[in-house]
């Protein structure tokens, strides 16, 4: 079976390699972008099963993302990292752009990031 | 003859009068055979004895003779008869005796037209006048009765009956009527006898009176005579005395001969005239006194009616006592006639008036003129009322005294009052404001000014008036279109305007004035009413409140800017705090994942510490986030339906840990049908979490706490209970301040900012709901908190941070 492919997308660097490290170590071919733009430069040639998407970076916003995703030949499975708290109707409002299947908030629990990732893909 | 065919004849008379029948048999009847004979002998028999018994115990007296005039046998009554006045004879030894034989002379005259009614057949009736029987005159009437048989005459039957008493009374009657018109004939008053209608009698004074001579009015009636207005009366009452009534005098007119009308007084009483009830009555002329009466009933009648038409309380005073009054209940006064004719005068008059109204009366009986006058009356219920007196000198019943007219100005009196007080009112209205208010003419003068006007235009009251109005109080508009009188004669209107007003010394005055045209009846314009206000307070104060809020908005502007700054400085803590805590704690994470087995024990210890310190201080930055965000009313509620038992349950699960560490039990109650709510899951969620960190916080080891949830009406109320060591009561109230600790020293102990009660009550309350809180030192704490099953506010709308 296939590697499955992940693809991180942070503007902090830190944490950006944190997730890459983490995923790696579960097994996972990792690709990062460093904002929305360079996300949906590489997505395509990427091709991720999953993508964990930080909510907040400078340039294009989630929505704004999530909507150029769609003209992209790809449909990965989305995870958002935020800072704030998402209601279930909310979740359910962005799912409409997006097929987003959870959220984390930060700080994350390693092992939390770990099940939630590999409860999605396999 | 004898004896027997005589008894049979008288039987067969007597007959006649019982039985017309028997008659008839006897006498013409076909030949009857022998048993008719006898029966008809039987009946005979029974007849003569019932007539002989009839004859018997009638109580006239009866005697039958025989045809040469001798008794044959007499009655019980005549028996009795003689033997009362002749003496007792044997009734029997009377038959075949002559009345020579038995009676005296005297008496012989009782028999004397036997012979002659013997002889001829014929009866004889007559009465006998006074027999002198034993010192007693006796009057007997008599009937003598030929027995006829066959055309002769057999003998008689003599009727006698003692008529004694009825020939002494008419004798007497006949003396008093002899006396009666004696009596009549000189009595001055008219006398008239009549019976039922007809006049039997009239003396001579009746002539005079009526002018009929008296075969004129005896024999006619006597209503012929009266008056026809008063005929129906006289007849019913003259005929119900001669009934036995008794009638009271009476008067009635009567039309004499010469066709004059009198005047007659009637008395009267019923008599018996001639043996027949009679009514006699005596008439008094009483024309002369009826005429005075008539004609002084018809001048009072005239006063009267006079004074009952009028619209005024009328009265006549005598000695100051009320002898009349016109009206059956006093319009003025309200007393009833009856009660106004008990008392005097002055009863009725106002205390304050009673000396003056008493002067007057004097005066007006001594013959002064007196004008009419204005007095106070008092009426039945005590209520004063103004009236206008007029009195004036009369005579009533002969006697001097005072016709008073009453007239009621109290009305006219209380709008005098009432319009004097409301011109009062008003003055003290026009003086008390704080306007100034002046009248001006339409030639520019001032006609009237208040005290305020006089003040703020520093001029004297008195001199105030007849001043030119420019003069008075000056005006930047003065000459120009806008001349406050030039305005209002231009356009009929009034009108609200502000200038610039000056006084006499120079003074400047921002006036706000009114200016109202004034008319007069017709509606003509004669001049203004000028209302001033100053308003130099007023523009004084515009000018702080200018310069107070430009500094205000200044400050505004600042504090706004100071406000962005803090939701950019919670922006940046939410965010930029989080991304390094994020990695702090995500490398010491993978730290311990990756070299879990090269690790000892102590080293783990400090990757644990590392991580469980970044947790503490995520939920220390939720938690003053949340602080924030309530005092600053931004805290987001996003209310989603949800079942409350999950929430509950959650919460628990999340603090179990916790609990295990000190060996306390949380037990859970709750209601199986509880209702969904309409509540922000998350921060609920939060609620319970923090009340339960609490309650195990401050519980003792190995105790317990219990989570009660239930329905209360539209109310849904969770308790969470513990049994640590309570709160005392007097930092009840401070519980829920931020970073308040009951005890400043427990901080090191329990840990926490001070913030969980806080962001609990104002999660709470964002939901519309309430926390309680009791609590017993030592005993334990319940925290109580009561949520509506709906919620109300609107749902919020998401939004997704850019740093953009």
């Amino acid at each position: 079976m296939a590697m499955s492919k992940v693809m991180v997308v942070d503007d902090e660097e830190d944490l950006r390699n944190l997730v890459k490290l983490v995923m790696e170590r579960e097994g996972f071919e990792v690709e990062t972008a460093e904002n929305g733009k360079d996300f949906l430069e590489k997505v395509s040639k990427f091709k991720p099963d999953f993508v964990i998407l930080d909510v907040m970076m400078p340039g294009l916003t989630t929505k704004e993302i999530l909507e150029k995703l769609k003209e992209k030949n790809v449909d990965p499975k989305i995870m958002l990292l935020t800072v704030v708290r998402f209601s279930d109707e909310e979740i359910k409002k962005l799912a409409e752009k997006g097929k987003i299947v959870d959220y984390l908030t930060k700080p994350f629990d390693v092992p939390e990031l770990i099940s939630t990732v590999k409860k999605h893909v396999q | 003859m004898g004896i027997n065919t005589l008894k049979s004849t008288l039987s067969r008379r007597l007959s006649l009068i019982s039985n017309h029948k028997d008659d008839e048999a006897d006498g013409c009847g076909a030949l009857p055979d022998e048993n008719i004979i006898e029966l008809n002998k039987r009946k005979l028999t029974r007849m003569v004895k019932e007539q002989h018994l009839i004859l018997e115990n009638i109580p006239i007296m009866v005697y039958l003779k025989d045809d040469k005039g001798r008794f044959i046998r007499i009655n019980r009554a005549f028996h009795s008869f003689i033997c009362r006045y002749i003496g007792k004879i044997d009734r029997e030894s009377i038959s075949g005796k002559r009345e020579s034989d038995i009676f005296p002379e005297n008496m012989a005259m009782l028999f004397l037209e036997d012979k002659e009614v013997l002889k001829t057949g014929k009866r004889k009736m007559g009465i006998v006048r006074g027999l002198n029987i034993k010192g007693k005159t006796i009057w007997l009437g008599l009937d003598k009765i030929p027995l006829i048989s066959n055309g002769k005459v057999e003998g008689l039957m003599g009727v006698l009956k003692d008529v004694t008493d009825y020939i002494e009374r008419e004798k007497s009657l006949r003396e008093s009527k002899d006396r009666f018109e004696t009596l009549a004939e000189t009595s001055p008053f008219a006398i008239f006898v009549f019976q039922i209608e007809k006049v039997v009698y009239a003396n001579g004074t009746a002539e005079k009176i009526t002018g009929f001579r008296r075969d004129e009015i005896v024999g006619g009636k006597f209503w012929d005579f009266v008056h026809p207005d008063y005929r129906d009366i006289v007849r019913v009452r003259e005929l119900d005395r001669q009934r036995g009534k008794d009638i009271r005098p009476y008067e009635c007119k009567i039309v004499t001969k010469s066709g004059e009308e009198k005047w007659l007084q009637i008395t009267g009483n019923r008599i018996i005239w001639e043996g027949m009830p009679a009514g006699i009555i005596t008439a008094i002329d009483i024309t002369t006194i009826k005429i005075a009466e008539e004609s002084l009933r018809e001048s009072e009648k005239k006063f009267r009616t006079l004074a009952e038409c009028s619209p005024l309380d009328i009265a006549v005073v005598q000695d100051g006592r009320i002898v009349y009054t016109n009206f059956e209940k006093a319009l003025v006064t309200g007393y009833s006639r009856e009660k106004m004719l008990s008392m005097d005068f002055l009863d009725i008059v106002h205390p304050d008036f009673r000396k003056m109204v008493t002067e007057k009366y004097r005066n007006i009986i001594s013959g002064k003129h007196v004008s009419p006058f204005e007095c106070k009356l008092l009426d039945k219920n005590g209520k004063e009322k103004w009236v206008l007196l007029s009195g004036s000198l009369i005579k009533w019943n002969g006697e001097p005294s005072i016709l008073v007219i009453i007239l009621d100005i109290t009305d006219r009196k209380r709008a005098e009052e009432e319009a004097l007080k409301a011109k009062k009112r008003l003055e003290n209205i026009l003086h008390a404001v704080a306007d100034g208010i002046r009248i001006v003419g339409t030639d520019y003068k001032v006609k009237m000014i208040n005290r305020r006007m006089a003040r703020m235009a520093r001029v004297k009251m008195a001199e105030g008036t007849d001043m030119v109005c420019s003069e008075m109080f000056g005006c930047d508009q003065c000459g120009t279109d806008e001349c406050s009188l030039r305005r209002v004669l231009r356009t009929g209107k009034s009108f609200q305007t502000e200038s610039l007003r000056f006084t006499r010394d120079g003074k400047a005055i921002p006036c706000l004035q009114y200016v109202t045209p004034l008319r007069d009846t017709d509606g003509n314009i004669v001049g203004i009413i000028e209302d001033f206000r100053d308003i130099s307070m007023i523009k004084r104060t515009e000018e702080k409140l200018r310069r107070a809020h430009q500094i205000l908005k200044k400050k505004n502007e600042q504090l706004e800017k100071l406000n962005s700054l803090k939701s950019l400085f919670l922006n940046i803590t939410s965010h930029e705090l989080r991304t390094p805590m994020a990695a702090i704690k995500g490398y010491a994470q993978l730290l311990e994942m990756d070299l879990s087995d090269k690790l000892d024990e102590k080293q783990k210890n400090i990757l644990h510490t590392i991580v469980r310190n970044i947790d503490r201080l995520d939920r220390l930055i939720n938690d003053i986030l949340d602080v924030s965000r309530l005092e600053s009313g931004t805290l987001k509620i996003v209310p989603e339906k949800c079942k409350f038992e999950e929430i509950i349950d959650r919460a628990i699960e999340t603090m179990r840990g916790q609990a295990q560490v000190k060996g306390i039990k949380i037990e859970k109650m709750v209601e199986y049908d509880l209702p969904e709510l309409f509540i922000d899951k998350y921060r609920m969620e939060q609620v319970v979490t923090n009340l339960l960190s609490n309650a195990i916080k401050f519980s003792n080891r190995n105790s317990r706490i219990i989570v009660r949830a239930s329905k209360k009406g539209d109310k849904v109320v969770l308790e969470i209970q513990d049994f640590g060591r309570g709160i005392p009561k007097n930092k009840l109230k401070k519980i829920f301040e931020p970073f308040y600790q009951v005890d400043s020293g427990m901080d090191r102990k329990f840990g926490g900012a001070g913030l969980g009660l806080t962001i609990v009550k104002g999660i709470v309350e964002a939901h519309g709901g309430n926390v309680e809180v009791e609590s017993k030192v030592r005993e334990g704490t319940t925290f109580r908190i009561i949520l509506p099953t709906r919620y109300i506010e609107k749902e919020r709308k998401i939004e997704i941070f850019s740093r953009k």
